[in-house]
């Protein structure tokens, strides 16, 4: 498999008035094409920062970020934006849909980013709803009149409406309830499968199973690394598996 | 109360650029409401301040001396003078004048003897007896129309004589102050200089000065007086010139114009207020959708929604407060500018002192409108029940309906968001429209205006009804030079006119009216017919609407004049309108004038030229041509009144301009800024998603810019039709039924792209806070 993003000496930092805060410290991390790669750490432990910088949202303080052969790491704030409307999808843990337009709209704004074919990302968007498990009962409803887990699978639609080539996810069902939480966690798995490269943080076991490679995240770099094979429901070896490698990381 | 100042002051902390705004605005506003109002209030009492001074008369009359004997006793022996005075002067209609070497003019001049020992209509204090041979006194008016200077060289020719006066100072006459009125200049020289200019020319006349008893009508008493003396000296009303003005008529025509002007900027104050008002409901919504939770807090520690709303209205008080005495402050420092505008409108030098009733009226009435419609708009966000408010439960906007859809629109991405958000807050875009719409539409009514009175006054001469020809003659013995001049090539017609002071009755009513006779009167240009047709024969009249209302005649009726050869009959043929002569007067031709006043001999002849040559070329022709006749440069004559109207509008149309520039601006200011706050996770997510700052910032835009600019084209298309529906309201005083106002188009376009240019402009300049907005920090902030 290809490499499609890889990070070199990865280091961010912030600064407070006095104080400095060295959130990532040369991290190095390669992301292959097809992959799901879970992002796992503590509260705080700068996954949140690792995927935005990933993912172009922000810019590192040092080190590289190649996608593919694509240096982004010193782009331009508007060379970011292009880079991330044609490359990346965001999905986070709040929906930040927008509330004054109803659910086919929140989705075109995206699409008609990158196309002018309306019918084109209207149909898209209509196909990539029902994918995710939303009628057609929906597409003229406002985000309010949803609940939480409709709106994040909108989120979903919305970033994938572009066919980004990674989909960045940070903690994409904190806000959900658990039957929420399977059903977008489904949806995911079943992106993966058809071919999607997804980039997901959490803290939580129950979205790291989803994942076949798992990155441990402590004192701004990965200190641990597991490969597990494609998603199976119900897969006890692999759940043992993902346990003793978190236990040994201490978590 | 302390509490409600305490939350008022840190909401006004919290937005800041909403406060400024807002006080720019009240203070704008009532700058301007007290300027207009403090003027229109002591502008007639500033008259009657000088008018006590000097022992103003309430009426006066000049005329010829000889055979006039008689009017001293008809004075003498009313019962309403209270005192009466004779006075000597000379009498000059046409005198060329320069001004420290400045190009010459014309202008009709009286003189008068500054060593004469007046009671009545006193020469200031300080100048009388003081004045050297070389000096002279000159109107105030003649400073600001002419710019003279105490010690500039004046020098003055009279009937080919020259003589060079030093300005010594300026005499304030109320009745002379400006051409409003009486156009010619009242000047004052010394005895032995005035004696010197009392040749044949200069023609010897008695003013006589009256003072009335307490309360007497001065109008009434004109009126009275005249028809005595028209019918018993006869010297008077066939005397080659005459006047008389009383002091009521006299005060209202000369404060007209600044009335006028003062009255259209006290209109404007007032929808600047409105524009005010629409902003602070914008305001309050605006903080409450954002501080719910706030409010929330308030109201769950127990705040009673009475005392919300009143922290509110605390606000909006100190707002109020400061912006109000920011404005008074600023209207009373540029006092002395106003004061130098409204000189040169009414010929007084005028002061703008402090007046604390207007500004405390001014201040009452701001307060309390303000307060009122806080009050109405806060309501409903104090009433909010703790849940909602900490939930920020409350939907405010009607999400409902989703305007636009992406799926089905043409539209480009940019003015498609852009309209989405124009349509999601209508009621907000309603408020905007209409401040954009009315600011559009003063300001091309104020082109209109300054396009049709001021920058050509062929359209005004019309309405006053005056002939503006390429040159007037006055005098006697015109009809044989006026056979010449019709002879000339040059010349496309020759007007001949007689004017008489008839007294004109019907039934019981009866009004003492000028009546102009002329020879041909389908030749007469400035001649606005309302109905009927010209007078065809010697008994056929047309009376000025003004006048049928007063005398409750209409066409087909008859009326009765009355002049030397006794009451004669006329038939009203037709009705037309003027401003000269406050609206009333009447036209017949030369045998009607001569039914009147027996044989008829021209005493004025307007020459029109076929256009070959400049009105200037025409009256180099004539003179070179009839040496011993001075041909009257009309134009410039007019320009002493017209000139007033140009600046009065030309002020009102500066003053139009500069307020919109202003408002749009900070409505812009305000509502851009206010979106990109509130819409800050908005734009967050979208430069999240791909979109550039740039693309945001044409978004913003064309969330502001139709809506201004629809107001901005709804309100110059508009004026088309109500320019002149404004214009007739503010003339239907003067007599005028009928008026066209058109506004040229490329004024309506300037107006126009003005404001599209500054809304455009500060849209862009505030949503490049955009730029700012980084996707990560909108993303994790909570
Ligand atoms: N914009 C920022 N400015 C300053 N400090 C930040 C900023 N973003 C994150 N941090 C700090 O970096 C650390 C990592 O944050 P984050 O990546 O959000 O953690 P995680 O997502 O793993 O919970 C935290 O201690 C946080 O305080
Ligand atoms: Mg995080």
């Amino acid at each position: 498999m290809k490499t499609i993003l890889k990070a070199k000496d990865l280091c961010k930092t912030f600064s407070n008035e006095s104080v400095q805060q060295h959130v990532l410290k040369n991290l190095n991390l390669e992301i292959e094409e097809g992959d799901f790669v879970v992002i796992m750490g503590n509260s705080g432990s700068g996954k949140s920062t690792l995927l935005y910088a990933l993912s172009g949202m922000d810019r590192p303080t040092l080190g590289s970020i190649k996608y593919f052969d694509e240096e982004i790491s010193d782009y331009s704030n508007d060379k970011l934006a292009v880079f991330r409307r044609n490359h990346c999808g965001f999905v986070f843990q709040q929906n930040f849909l927008n509330d004054t337009m109803n659910v086919l709209d929140n989705i075109m704004v995206s699409g008609l980013l990158k196309s002018k074919d309306r019918k084109a990302i209207a149909a898209k968007a209509k196909q990539l709803l029902a994918q995710v498990g939303l009628s057609e009962e929906v597409y003229h409803k406002f985000p309010t009149q949803l609940s939480g887990g409709e709106q994040q699978r909108v989120a979903i639609v919305r970033a994938i409406i572009n066919t980004p080539d990674i989909l960045f996810a940070d903690e994409p069902t904190g806000a959900l309830n658990s039957q929420n939480t399977e059903n977008v966690l489904n949806v995911l798995t079943e992106l993966n499968k058809a071919g999607q490269t997804i980039v997901m943080v959490t803290h939580d076991i129950r979205l790291a199973r989803r994942g076949n490679k798992i990155k441990y995240l402590q004192d701004g770099v990965i200190t641990g690394d597991l490969q597990l094979g494609d998603y199976v429901s119900k897969d006890k070896a692999r759940h043992d598996a993902l346990r003793a490698f978190l236990q040994e990381m201490g978590w | 109360m302390y509490r409600l100042y305490f939350i008022a002051k840190n909401n006004l902390k919290k937005k800041k650029s909403d406060a400024l705004v807002l006080t720019g605005l009240i203070t704008l506003a009532v700058m301007m409401m007290y300027i207009s109002l403090s003027v229109l209030l002591g502008g007639g009492r500033m008259f009657e301040e000088i008018h006590e001074k000097i022992n103003g008369m309430d009426w006066h009359l000049v005329a010829q001396k000889d055979g006039t004997e008689q009017v001293d006793e008809i004075l003498s022996a009313h019962e309403d003078v209270e005192q009466m005075e004779k006075s000597d002067l000379l009498y000059v209609p046409l005198v060329k004048y320069r001004v420290d070497g400045g190009e010459e003019k014309d202008y009709s001049f009286i003189f008068r003897n500054s060593d004469a020992e007046d009671e009545v209509n006193k020469l200031n204090t300080d100048f009388k007896g003081t004045l050297s041979d070389e000096q002279i006194l000159l109107p105030y008016y003649m400073h600001v129309s002419d710019g003279c200077e105490i010690g500039d060289e004046i020098v003055l020719d009279i009937s080919g004589e020259t003589y060079v006066f030093e300005l010594a100072g300026f005499s304030e006459d109320p009745f002379y102050s400006s051409p409003m009125m009486v156009s010619m200049y009242q000047v004052f020289i010394s005895e032995e200089t005035y004696e010197k200019i009392s040749t044949p020319e200069a023609m010897s006349a008695y003013m006589w000065k009256v003072c009335l008893q307490e309360g007497c009508d001065t109008v009434s008493f004109n009126k009275e007086v005249l028809d005595e003396i028209n019918r018993d000296v006869p010297a008077v009303a066939q005397s080659y010139f005459s006047w008389s003005y009383d002091w009521a008529t006299t005060k209202s025509a000369t404060m007209m114009m600044a009335d006028v002007s003062m009255g259209i900027m006290l209109v404007f104050a007032m929808i600047l207020l409105a524009v005010t008002l629409v902003i602070i409901r914008f305001s309050i919504a605006n903080f409450c959708e954002l501080n719910m939770k706030n409010i929330g807090m308030l109201r769950a520690s127990g705040y009673t929604s009475r005392q919300l709303i009143g922290s509110f209205m605390m606000e909006m008080l100190l707002i109020t407060l400061v912006g109000g005495v920011i404005g008074i402050g600023l209207g009373t420092v540029s006092g002395d500018f106003v004061g130098e505008i409204i000189s040169s409108l009414v010929g007084v030098s005028y002061q703008v002192g402090v007046d604390f009733f207007s500004a405390g009226c001014v201040l009452l009435f701001s307060i309390a409108v303000v307060l009122f419609i806080t009050w109405n708009c806060s309501r409903p966000y104090g009433k909010i029940s703790v849940l909602d408010a900490l939930r920020e439960g409350i939907v405010t906007h009607n999400f409902r309906k989703n305007h636009i859809s992406l799926e089905t629109t043409c539209q480009p991405l940019s003015l498609a968001l852009g309209m989405k958000s124009v349509l999601c807050a209508k009621r907000k875009n309603f408020g905007i429209l209409g401040i954009v719409t009315m600011l559009s539409l003063s300001c091309c009514i104020g082109f209109g205006m300054y396009q049709n009175f001021a920058k050509d006054i062929s359209y005004l001469m019309r309405l006053v009804g005056s002939e503006i020809g390429d040159a007037a003659y006055v005098g006697d013995d015109l009809d044989e030079l006026g056979a010449e001049i019709e002879q000339l090539p040059v010349v496309e017609k020759v007007l001949y006119l007689k004017k008489s002071n008839v007294m004109i009755s019907a039934g019981e009513k009866e009004e003492n009216v000028s009546c102009f006779g002329w020879k041909n009167p389908e030749k007469v240009q400035n001649n606005f017919m309302l109905e009927g047709c010209l007078p065809e024969y010697d008994n056929e009249i047309v009376l000025s609407k003004l006048l049928c209302d007063k005398l409750g005649v209409t066409l087909g009726d008859i009326v009765y004049l009355e002049e030397i050869q006794g009451k004669k009959d006329f038939v009203v043929v037709g009705i037309n309108q003027h401003i000269r002569d406050m609206g009333i007067g009447g036209m017949i031709n030369y045998e009607g004038m001569s039914r009147l006043t027996g044989e008829s001999k021209s005493q004025q002849m307007h020459i029109y030229g076929t256009g070959e040559l400049t009105y200037t070329e025409m009256l180099d022709y004539l003179n070179e041509k009839f040496p011993e006749r001075e041909a009257i440069d009309i134009v410039e004559m007019s320009k002493s009144i017209t000139g007033i109207v140009a600046l009065a509008m030309e002020l009102m149309c500066g003053v139009f301009l500069v307020v919109t520039v202003i408002v749009v601006f900070l409505v812009v200011y305000l509502l851009i800024k206010a979106k990109v706050i509130r819409e800050r996770k908005n734009y967050g997510l979208y430069k999240a998603i791909g979109f550039t700052t740039r693309q945001l910032c044409m978004q913003t835009i064309m969330s502001n810019l139709p809506v201004m600019v629809t107001g901005a084209v709804i309100g110059a298309v508009s004026s088309h039709w109500l320019a002149s529906k404004v214009a007739l309201l503010g003339l239907s005083t003067c007599g005028i039924e009928k008026c066209e106002m058109p506004v040229a188009p490329h004024y309506m376009l300037i107006t126009i792209v003005m404001i599209t240019v500054v809304a455009f402009v500060i849209a862009l300049g505030c949503s490049l806070r955009i730029r700012k907005i980084e996707p990560v920090k909108m993303l994790t902030e909570e």
